[in-house]
């Protein structure tokens, strides 16, 4: 039997901006000391411009802290009570510096049911681009949430 | 810098990159939390809000479990570039020691870049595998600079 899935068909594909966000050396800093990150490239201002770097990097996947609540809406969907973060795929494409301003686009990029041994769960895969102050695009970043009954 | 220096020719498929060992803490969790700009107390931070989301305990958040299976690579050779690291997380991943390491399943040259595959997941001795998925990186080329 295939599911029928109700929810707010609008949102697919429809992008949603997000921003400014600024990516500060104090932020790279926290983001840094929180995981344990003690790479210089991200951590040292004179270990990053001896690399050829005009600041500090960000690390790879600093973008996702950026995406919250405004960036992607609630779509709606009729089915499951317990909703838990499923995936999460980031894909740098540039680099990012202490000093950049971000901006993020989010769509809804699909939503499919999967069924298992624990029964249904429908995925919510939301895709992000961000892009820098110059319009290069910096980063892509993709969310799976599952929701089950 | 923490690892030797790889190069593209170093590498062999079925290399075992790894184990990081970390030890996630509640501080170093609320912590993240504070960066990531959630408001504590949360459901990674608080045990009373764990178990409203019918958790066993307070979480790791997901993209801080990603931050921290990023630095598998860097820590490893500081010469690796990231260029993708795609993450299904099976378990919840509590505030305990994990592991994180990964295998090399593919090499190749695309676009002149030096690409290595892997397997990359994310383990603790009371759970097993959390968090697996795949990972490619970049590393520079002795025989092409």
């Amino acid at each position: 039997m295939v599911l029928e899935l109700e929810y707010d068909r609008s949102l697919l594909g429809k992008e949603h901006q997000a921003g400014p966000f600024e990516v500060t050396e104090e932020l790279v800093r926290s983001f840094c000391s929180a995981i344990g990150e003690t790479n210089p490239l991200y951590t040292d201002k004179d270990a990053a411009r001896k690399a050829g770097y005009q600041s500090v990097l960000a690390p790879p996947t600093l973008c996702p802290i950026f995406i919250r609540g405004e960036s992607i809406p609630d779509i709606k969907l009729k089915f499951g009570k317990l909703r838990f973060h499923a995936g999460q795929m980031v894909k740098p494409l540039a680099p990012i510096l202490a000093g950049d301003t971000l901006m993020a686009s989010s769509h809804l990029k699909e939503v499919y049911p999967k069924t298992g041994r624990s029964g249904t769960m429908v995925f919510i895969v939301w895709e992000t681009t961000f892009t820098n102050q110059r319009g290069d695009k910096v980063a892509e970043v993709q969310e799976s949430y599952a929701t089950r009954e | 810098m923490q690892g030797k220096l790889y190069y593209y020719g170093d590498v062999e498929l079925g290399d075992e990159i790894g184990p990081l060992k970390k030890d996630i803490t509640d501080e170093a969790v609320a912590a993240f939390c504070k960066v990531w700009g959630n408001p504590t107390p949360n459901r990674f931070t608080s045990d009373a809000e764990a178990k409203k989301a019918r958790l066993p305990g307070p979480i790791v958040p997901v993209i801080m479990s990603m931050a921290l299976m990023a630095q598998l690579f860097t820590h490893w050779s500081p010469n690796a570039s990231l260029k993708h690291l795609d993450l299904v997380f099976r378990q919840p991943v509590t505030h305990k020691p994990v592991v994180i390491a990964a295998v090399v399943t593919d090499k190749r040259e695309e676009n002149g870049e030096y690409l290595v595959e892997c397997d990359v997941y994310m383990s603790n001795e009371e759970s097993g595998r959390l968090v697996g998925g795949k990972a490619i990186i970049s590393l520079p080329n002795r025989q092409n600079p």
